[in-house]
């Protein structure tokens, strides 16, 4: 079978649970026994190590089991997760997530190399000391592949009730059943295993099964397994067996059989198990995953899709049975863990799709959901222009038409927009494990606080974010936050708090990245610039204290003497500036010495649709951001200044550049002067600045479109909407046209 | 020679020939939106059928003195929008076109002709398109 159509599949899932999983491990690095986070761990490793294997990846498959086998314990033995463990497992999720970005850039075959098998040693090595530090018995049951060893077994009476605190009793009674089915053969049930599948439970579990394990090791064993409010488990007798079959007639029809491939240890040493376990993890069918292949689902008469190295075709049992197969080695997971978003689900001896959980959601390509989009955008932009034509008819009829439409379309807008807003956790899911590892380069402690992860924003603008962000954080962490000596002696606690808050302000997303650290040395900054020719030395000590931002901004400017490995370079506020502009946001700083830096980021919450301000200028009709517009103002020549740095005017006191648009523009000259002249006043991290324009059209909400590929390339352009007759109006960025360096072919600056 | 017809358009001095499948439209040359700091052959954008088509003075972009363009050439290449102007246009048969041996190229970019093909009105130079569009990209970009 060809898997390289799961490839991207196998992709994007792997990275989701790595980085689920690096965040996870940070967590449990801070609170070591947190068992959810325990079993969460487990669950996501092996079901990377069960996709792997699934895919034929066999060094990912290989780490993720050992990886697996090291959770493994700390799930069993309830132990408490230590930080040398956290290591471990935190390198291992490294090795694998390069595997993964080779997959995706089809560096194929992978191979095991000097850092894997360092990994494996250690992850070993650690798992060895552990077992051998725990007191508790190990009660892994073997993993044995193949039939079931011929045993002088008796028959075991197994008598479960699932406790009331189990979201589903039914599926995990199944589980129970499922485990029992591992150890031994499984000759009656009740309620029947239909009965469960169909999710009813209405007694406790009776199950009988012919196993070489003592009760009492069994019983000890099912113990472990949660939400499990009583078990027993006995020798079931002559009596007791001829009133439980005929009762029960519950031997599982060849429909219901369940795989009885053994796998793992039983332990404490078992008396009669001829067969050892492997000594080295095997991909065996029961390791594998299977694809639950959403957006294609064959009919349900087709055959499975089945695929393995012990596969057989006959025995891929029916598609109702891989229910069971929620977690077969993992019972202390909820079965809703795995969820119709899991795309792998486990299955015995194959892939198979799952009908029954696939049609609450879809997976779809970002690029054709970005296409949906583009082309709605489209469709509006056209019912926008059917609007200007209908008012020049008065035909009612033509008019509730076109309002009809506009309606829908916009509907139809909005539903691709939202289809594309994606939580802020899927940028921040990797801080905490990065904050972790740079505090501990840096030899600092720092707790990361994140609030308000699940507002969501446009895809585009989650991934303009990614680099910023990041550098702000590096930033805080390398020079915000002081060593736990330094901020002793200032009287504050030895760790340091990096909080990042998000939250909405109508259709604004605003993210503070605050710090507690020694906050921004103003005089040193100042100095530092003026040293560097940057700034002559006053200008720079009053910016220091009038405008941080733009002084922070300046380029090649830091105030450390060495760089660090991740900042201090002297390229870090002003290329988040930068980035942060070009999604149409803004950047604030507020810094206290001693006390802490906070750095706001305001953006927008979507691209693709601008409130703007048109403006006429040079005989053409352009947009200005209506957020970045601060006011518009009349004024006469008589208020214009000239001086060293061009023209001025005065506005509440403030001397505010001055600039002819449609000069900037190139466009025909601006209209001959009158007496008074409009002006727009701008804001930008520069500060405000006032441009004149011919005339203020109005304002508007327009949905923009992208400005392809080559006059993307125009700095100044934001993007270009039509107006009501069909016309492009293009949306002027005007901070960066004043940033334009002057070309004199061009004729414009 | 696998194309059935070329579009042959002029420009200043020169025929050139585009081959049919990539020329489907020829758009009147109405008023076109300035653009800001493009190249000086930029001569603006039009909305044509919801996309933003770039309307590029082929004389000026070749570097020839070139008549006042009267009629755009619409490309429709979903990767790059945009039209040539130029002064006029002809369709050629490709079974009416002889191809010329030993003639002196006329356009300097000689890497962007294929050949040279004659019919017994017209002489043109068949354009490599892609590596024109190529060249015109990278000019945008400044490269």
């Amino acid at each position: 079978m060809d898997l390289s159509r799961y490839r991207q599949l196998y992709v994007t899932e792997t990275q989701e649970n790595l980085e689920k999983l690096s965040r996870l491990l940070v967590e449990l690095e801070s609170r070591p026994a947190d068992r959810q986070a325990v079993d969460s761990v487990f669950r996501l490793v092996h079901s990377i190590k069960g996709m792997s294997g699934t895919m034929g990846y066999s060094p990912v498959f290989e780490l993720a089991h050992v990886l697996e086998d090291l959770m493994d314990h700390f799930r069993r033995s309830r132990a408490a997760v230590g930080s040398s463990s956290v290591d471990v497992l935190l390198a291992g999720l490294d090795r694998l997530g390069q595997w993964v970005a080779d997959i995706e850039a089809e560096r194929l075959p992978l191979e095991a190399d000097d850092t894997s098998r360092d990994i494996e040693r250690r992850a070993r090595e650690q798992l060895a000391r552990l077992q051998a530090e725990t007191t508790q018995p190990n009660l892994r049951l073997p993993r044995v592949s193949g039939s079931m060893p011929a045993l002088s077994s008796g028959e075991l009476r197994v008598n479960v009730e699932i406790g009331t605190s189990a979201t589903d009793p039914a599926v995990r009674a199944l589980l129970v059943l499922r485990r029992l089915a591992e150890i031994g053969e499984v000759r009656g049930c009740r309620p029947e295993p239909a009965s469960l599948r169909a999710g009813r439970l209405e007694t406790p579990l009776s199950v009988t099964v012919a196993t070489p394990w003592p009760p009492q090791t069994v019983e000890t064993w099912l113990r472990l397994l949660p939400d499990l409010a009583h078990v027993e488990v006995r020798a079931a007798d002559a009596q007791s067996k001829a009133a439980t079959r005929p009762e029960t007639s519950a031997r599982p029809t060849s429909e219901d059989d369940f795989d009885l491939t053994f796998s793992g240890d039983l332990a404490p040493q078992p008396p009669t198990v001829a067969t050892p376990p492997p000594a080295r993890p095997r991909v065996v069918a029961d390791d594998f995953d299977a694809f639950e292949v959403v957006p294609t689902l064959p009919p349900r008469s087709e055959p499975p899709v089945t695929f393995g190295p012990e596969q057989t075709p006959g025995t891929a049992a029916s598609l109702d049975a891989f229910i069971l197969d929620v977690d077969e080695a993992d019972p202390a997971v909820e079965p809703s863990a795995a969820g119709v978003s899991d795309l792998f689900a486990r299955s015995p001896e194959a892939a198979v799709v799952r009908p029954a959980r696939a049609s609450r959601a879809v997976r779809v390509r970002t690029d054709w959901l970005d296409g949906v989009l583009h082309r709605t955008a489209d469709l509006l932009i056209i019912a926008q222009r059917l609007w200007g034509l209908e008012r020049t008819r008065a035909d009612p009829a033509l008019s509730q038409a076109v309002a009809d439409l506009s309606r829908g379309l916009d509907e139809l807008h909005s539903d691709a927009l939202s289809v594309r807003m994606t939580p802020l956790s899927v940028l921040t899911g990797r801080l905490p494990r990065a904050v972790r590892d740079l505090g501990r380069k840096c030899g600092k402690q720092v707790t990361l606080v994140l609030r308000g992860e699940d507002q969501a924003l446009d895809r585009a603008i989650i991934e303009g974010l990614d680099a910023p962000l990041t550098h702000l954080v590096t930033n805080a962490v390398e020079h915000g936050i002081e060593t736990p000596d330094a901020r002793v002696r200032a009287g504050k606690p030895p760790g340091g708090t990096l909080t990042l808050e998000c939250s909405r302000i109508q259709d604004e997303i605003v993210l503070e990245l605050a710090d507690d650290g020694a906050g921004v040395d103003r005089e040193k900054l100042a100095s530092r610039a003026a040293a560097l020719g940057l700034l002559p030395r006053e200008r720079a000590f009053a910016l220091a204290q009038t405008d941080l931002v733009r002084l922070l901004c300046l380029p090649g400017l830091t105030t450390r003497e060495r760089p660090g490995d991740n900042a201090g370079r002297g390229v870090g506020l002003d290329a988040v500036r930068e980035s942060v502009h070009g999604l149409g946001g803004l950047v604030e700083v507020v810094s206290e010495q001693g006390r802490g830096t906070l750095v706001r980021l305001r953006i927008p919450r979507t691209a693709g649709i601008a409130r703007m301000l048109l403006v006429e200028a040079g005989g053409q009709c352009w947009g200005l951001p209506l957020a970045r517009v601060t006011t518009s103002l009349v004024f006469e020549a008589t208020a214009v200044e000239t001086g060293a740095e061009g023209l001025r005017v005065d506005w509440s006191g403030a001397h505010l550049p001055l600039f002819d648009l449609g000069a900037l523009l190139g466009s025909r000259a601006s209209e001959a002067p009158t007496k008074a002249f409009t002006g727009i006043v701008h804001a930008s991290v520069q500060g405000p600045f006032v441009v004149v324009v011919d005339r203020i059209v109005g304002q508007q909400e327009a949905v923009l479109r992208t400005l392809g590929p080559l006059l993307e390339c125009i700095d100044g352009l934001m993007g270009v909407t039509l107006d009501a007759q069909g016309v492009p109006v293009f949306l002027l960025d005007l901070p960066r046209v004043l940033s334009r360096p002057v070309d004199p072919l061009r004729g414009t600056g | 020679m696998s194309v059935s017809r070329f579009l042959v358009v002029e420009t200043g001095p020169l025929a050139l020939g585009l081959d049919t499948a990539n020329t489907p439209e020829i758009l009147p040359l109405g008023d076109c939106v300035h653009v800001p700091w493009a190249p000086h052959w930029v001569l603006g954008v039009v909305d044509h059928q919801g996309r933003l088509v770039t309307m590029i003075d082929l004389a000026r972009f070749l570097g020839l003195d070139g008549a006042q363009p009267r009629v755009a050439v619409h490309l429709d290449r979903v990767d790059l929008p945009l039209a040539f102007c130029v002064s006029a246009v002809h369709v050629v048969e490709a079974r009416d076109a002889v191809r010329m041996n030993n003639i002196e190229h006329r356009l300097s970019q000689a890497g962007w002709v294929i050949e040279a093909l004659s019919t017994p009105s017209l002489t043109f130079e068949r354009l490599d398109l892609d590596r024109v569009l190529a060249a015109l990209e990278a000019a945008f970009r400044g490269g």
